[in-house]
This record gives structure tokens, sequence and C-alpha cells, in this order.
């Protein structure tokens, strides 16, 4: 039985995925992910995470969103992380509030403040 | 004069092909953001993409093209002896641990914290150029192959100082 939190990781691109569960991993979580807001969605139901980490433009433009409003429906005590490539605008216009982000990391991700933040929740 | 990755991403057939093409370079390609922006001009002819029901394998043929592009320029920061280990770690991150071990036993650990710190400033280096691409599809492909970059430079520096090995 482990007592590391969960961190699930939403994203479509592999290589994004693979290199950010192996900082993760190696910083003390369990990580693991799915490569589309829909596989993303049944990972979430199925493995119960602690902290999730969303792309945003998945098969749809707007796929984090979607999932991330169904998420904090269905589990509203989970943190949901947006991992954005669009830039500063994202946060500002994507509208954290509207689909129930908990805060915004631009890519390329800081991952010290990134595991920082986190590391706050999963206390 | 070299080619610009442009011409090379509408000749060559496929993107496995453009990389190896890219490869070939050795680093000596025109890489401005303007070279940036025509080179996704070229993906997206190919490739083009849309709003819903977007085709996933494409998009990841996109952050591939940009990364080869991205490593190359990377990768001309360290010695060249060490360039292939660099390249094949920036690949693919499960060959992060097995070749830094090899290259601690070759190079010694003070000589790839050096690396790291070049390789790292030649990222922030290439991130300033992207930032100059207008915001858009070609800036995003981009940003999301850098982004892996700096994520598996992220891995390199815990290797580094942990002992992970």
């Amino acid at each position: 039985m482990t007592d590391k939190k969960k961190v699930l990781i939403i994203d479509d691109d592999p290589a994004i995925c693979e290199s950010v569960k192996a900082i993760l991993d190696g910083s003390g979580f369990d990580a693991a992910y799915a490569l589309s807001g829909k596989d993303g969605l049944e990972a979430f139901r199925k493995t119960n995470p602690d902290i999730v980490l969303c792309d945003m433009m998945m098969e749809d433009i707007d796929s984090g969103g979607q999932i991330t409003k169904i998420m904090k429906t269905e589990r509203p005590e989970t943190p949901v992380f947006l991992l954005s490539t669009i830039g500063d605008a994202t946060a500002s216009n994507v509208g954290l509030g509207e689909y129930g982000f908990s805060g915004v990391f631009q890519k390329p991700v800081n991952f010290d403040l990134l595991l920082a933040v986190i590391g706050r929740y999963a206390k | 004069m070299s080619v610009s990755l442009a011409e090379l991403f509408r000749r060559e057939k496929d993107p496995e092909s453009f990389r190896r093409a890219v490869i070939a370079l050795g680093g000596d390609f025109p890489f401005g953001s303007a070279d940036m922006i025509e080179l996704g001009t070229a993906y997206f002819e190919r490739y083009p993409d849309r709003a819903q029901d977007r085709n996933a394998a494409e998009i990841r043929l996109g952050y591939a093209a940009a990364r080869a592009a991205l490593i190359e320029k990377a990768v001309l920061a360290v010695d060249p002896a060490r360039r292939e280990a660099y390249r094949t770690m920036f690949d693919d991150v499960v060959k992060v641990g097995p070749s830094i071990g090899v290259l601690l036993a070759s190079a010694g650990r003070e000589i790839l914290l050096a690396d790291h710190a070049v390789l790292t400033a030649a990222l922030a280096g290439l991130k300033a150029t992207i930032d100059e691409i207008p915001r858009g599809m070609v800036k995003e492909r981009f940003i999301g192959g850098i982004s892996n970059l700096f994520n598996i430079l992220y891995v390199i520096g815990m290797k580094l100082r942990g002992p992970l090995l």
C-alpha cells in the first residue's frame, strides 16, 4: 500500500506525458497519464487521483475545459491544473473560473514551481 | 547555402525521413522565427488542423517535426563527442537514466553539469525565438515541441543531482 499522492496527467502528446510522469515519479508522486480528454475522464473516474494536470487542446480545441467542468462537478475537491501552450492570454481568456481550473502552468512548465504548488495540495 | 527546413519538409515523404534529413544537416540551417513559421506553414499544408475531432497522430507529427529541428540546434551547445547521447535523451526520456550513466563514467559529473547549464541556455534562446512567432497553431506546435525538451533537461538535472542512477 503506497501513501504517494496520485497525479493524473491528461495530454495528447505522449512525449510530454512520459517526461512529466518521470519528473513527478522522481519527486515522490505516483503519476499516470491519459492521451485524450475522453480517456482522461475515464481514468479520472477509475483511479480517483489526488491531483489532475490537464492540457486544453486535445481531440477538440477545448477538450481540457470540457472535461474539467465534468471532473469538478463529480469531485469538486480534486484540484485540476491547466497545462497551457497558448501563452499568457490563456489564464484571462480561457477563464479559469468558468471551467473550474485551480491554476494554470504555462508550457514550458517551471517544475520547481509546479512541484511546490502541487506539494501544498498533496498534504 | 543550407536548405531551409520548410523546403526539406516539403521534399521528404514523412516526418521520420524529415528528422533524419535534419540530423544530417548537423545543425547547419537557418532557424529564426521566420524559418519556424515557414516550417509550420509547410507542416499545416500537409496536415491541416481543425477545432473539433482533431487528428492526434498528425498533431504529434507536428511536435516531432519541431523537436527534430530544436534538438539539432540545442545539441550544438555541447561537445560533439556527447551530442548523440543528448540527442538520444531528448528523443526519449526513458533513455535518460542509461545515457547519463554512460556519460558520467566517461566525462564525469562536473562536465555534465556544465553541459546542463549550456543546454539550458540554448533552450532558453530557442524559446525566445519561438516567443517572436505570432500566437496561433504554428507557435503552439513549437511550444509543445520545446516544452518536452525542457522537461527532459529537468529530468537530466534530477539524475545529476540525485542518487537516482
